[in-house]
């Protein structure tokens, strides 16, 4: 049986109704979120404002035990030891993100995302990001190597990673970067391992300090998940890494604020507005200064194992 | 005769031959894959490992990313590749490559996209996806070590992968679990490393000045005791 005659149906009612209607929540698009900013193996080499130059000397001194007493003999006259000193030279370079949304656009938003101040907010993320992802471009870049090219990574690969830091003297904390891949592989790997198991998952408080792509840890090293790792071997592999604090470092700096700039200033991350008015188009642009480097090679290891 | 004035003649109706839309540029339709920068490659002397079935080097890259690690603001890479060169990298130029190198550039919804002629970045699904050639990318290793654009690997470095593929072929011997995949893939890998390592040796036992001076002597006399404790502590 039909409705009855005249009944009001949504049917007759598109006038009224909209096609569509956003729900109230607006969800995130899936995308890599992970930040190793914080993390103690991760060196903070300082802010470059005011330095003088957008390159960046780190010194490295051979003290504190690196060069031992030798015997001379009693009433022989010591020499003189060479000092070691090193350096590596950090390069900052302008990063940055453009957003543009027209008045048109503003105005008929009716989810509240179209809002300059929430894409700002944004702009700190992106920031994070960046700094991730340059960071990730170094995972590839020691001498030493752990893993076999074209095999899953095993927890042998691991070993074998802490192993090459152990045999290079390098103090902790330890850190694992690997691509998901990698770490789904070595988890595989890990659930047909005998004996003791030393894998620690991540808790929901180490999550919310240390943000969604750190695991847990495992053997006393942390382990952290990023799509950014980067291939190896023509994209055969991926080549995550392994390292102790003073192998990588980064350097920023802040951007001093000046009249006439409309912007907000998130520590060294700037957000500038820009009207057209002739456009009718405000843009939103993310600016942060920031390089990465590798301080000391023998610090790390690349963990080069299957895609 | 005055002049007339003619306005312009507008046909009545206006048309377009039209052209076929480049369909690939709507949204959805480009290569999500990340965009990255133009690379060179490099080597480094202790950087050894099995590559499909051989022994070659494994190489890394510098990529011009302005403030990754030495590149500068505008993107040049020498401070990198100075850098790099002394911690003892070798650079591999793009030349050894004809045509335009061994890097191609591609167009990807953000922006541009730069790999290895061995890699091509492909959509499957909305999915993105690497077609890969690694018998091309083994030649390309190969080539650089025939050429001694890498040079050959030595014996001592060899000497640690050897140990290092020993050990973890006991840890999978002893494993609860037995994975024969990567015991043989172990193995493989050892008879490589110990083959090469041969080779190294004779290569280095060739090359090495050898010590010419007196070989061995008996001393004269026994080493004497001495006790060089004071008298009262004896």
């Amino acid at each position: 049986m039909g409705a009855p005659a005249n009944a009001i149906l949504t049917a007759g009612l598109g006038d009224i109704l909209l096609t569509e209607a956003a729900v109230g929540e607006i969800l995130l698009l899936l995308a890599d979120r992970e930040t190793m900013r914080n993390d103690p193996s991760v060196v903070f080499l300082g802010d470059a404002a005011g330095s003088g130059s957008t390159v960046g000397q780190v010194s490295i001194v051979g003290l504190d035990g690196s060069d031992e007493m030798a015997a001379p003999g009693e009433g022989v006259d010591l020499t003189n030891t060479a000092f070691t000193d090193a350096s590596a030279n950090v390069t900052i370079a302008r990063q940055g993100l453009r957003y543009e949304m027209s008045n048109l656009s503003r105005a008929v938003d009716a989810s509240g995302v179209i809002d300059p101040m929430r894409f700002a907010r944004s702009m700190v993320g992106s920031a994070d990001m960046r700094l991730q992802s340059l960071i990730a471009g170094l995972t590839d870049s020691f001498a030493t190597v752990a893993g076999t090219s074209g095999i899953n990574m095993s927890v042998t690969d691991w070993y074998t990673a802490q192993g090459n830091l152990v045999l290079s003297d390098v103090p902790g904390p330890y850190l694992a970067m690997l691509h998901g891949r990698q770490y789904v592989d070595f988890q595989a790997d890990l659930r047909s391992e005998g004996g003791a198991n030393q894998f620690v998952a991540a808790t929901a408080a180490q999550l919310a300090l240390r943000g969604p792509g750190f695991k847990g840890a495992f053997n006393g090293v942390n382990i952290f998940v990023s799509s950014k790792v980067p291939t190896a071997n023509a994209a055969a592999d991926r080549a995550g890494g392994m390292w102790g604090r003073g192998a990588i470092g980064f350097r920023e700096a802040t951007i001093p604020a000046a009249p006439g700039i409309d912007a907000i200033f998130a520590g060294p991350i700037m957000v500038a507005f820009d009207y057209n008015g002739a456009g009718g188009l405000l843009s939103i642009n993310g600016e942060y200064l920031v390089g990465v480097i590798e301080i000391e090679d023998l610090r790390g290891t690349s963990i080069i194992t299957d895609a | 005769m005055s002049k007339q004035f003619t306005p312009p003649q507008e046909p009545a109706t206006v048309g377009s031959q039209g052209q076929v839309p480049d369909r690939r540029q709507g949204p959805g339709s480009r290569l999500k894959h990340a965009p990255c920068r133009d690379f060179v490659y490099k080597a480094h002397p202790a950087r050894w490992g099995k590559v499909g079935d051989k022994l070659l080097p494994l190489l890394s890259m510098i990529r011009f990313e302005p403030g990754l690690n030495g590149v500068d603001r505008y993107g040049s890479p020498d401070l990198a590749i100075v850098a790099a060169k002394r911690k003892g990298w070798i650079i591999i130029p793009h030349e050894v490559v004809p045509n335009g190198g061994y890097s191609r550039q591609h167009a990807v919804e953000k922006g541009s996209l730069h790999c290895s002629i061995w890699e091509q970045p492909i959509q499957v699904g909305g999915r993105p996806k690497w077609r890969r050639d690694p018998e091309g990318y083994i030649a390309f290793l190969e080539f650089l070590v025939a050429e001694g654009i890498v040079p050959l690997p030595e014996p001592e470095i060899l000497e640690d992968l050897e140990e290092m593929t020993v050990e973890r072929l006991r840890t999978l011997a002893d494993r609860k679990n037995p994975s024969p995949r990567r015991e043989n893939d172990a193995r493989t890998a050892l008879e490589l490393i110990r083959k090469a390592h041969q080779e190294a040796k004779d290569r280095a036992a060739n090359e090495h000045v050898a010590y010419d001076g007196p070989q061995f002597a008996t001393p004269a006399s026994p080493v004497a005791e001495t006790d060089d404790k004071p008298k009262g502590k004896r």
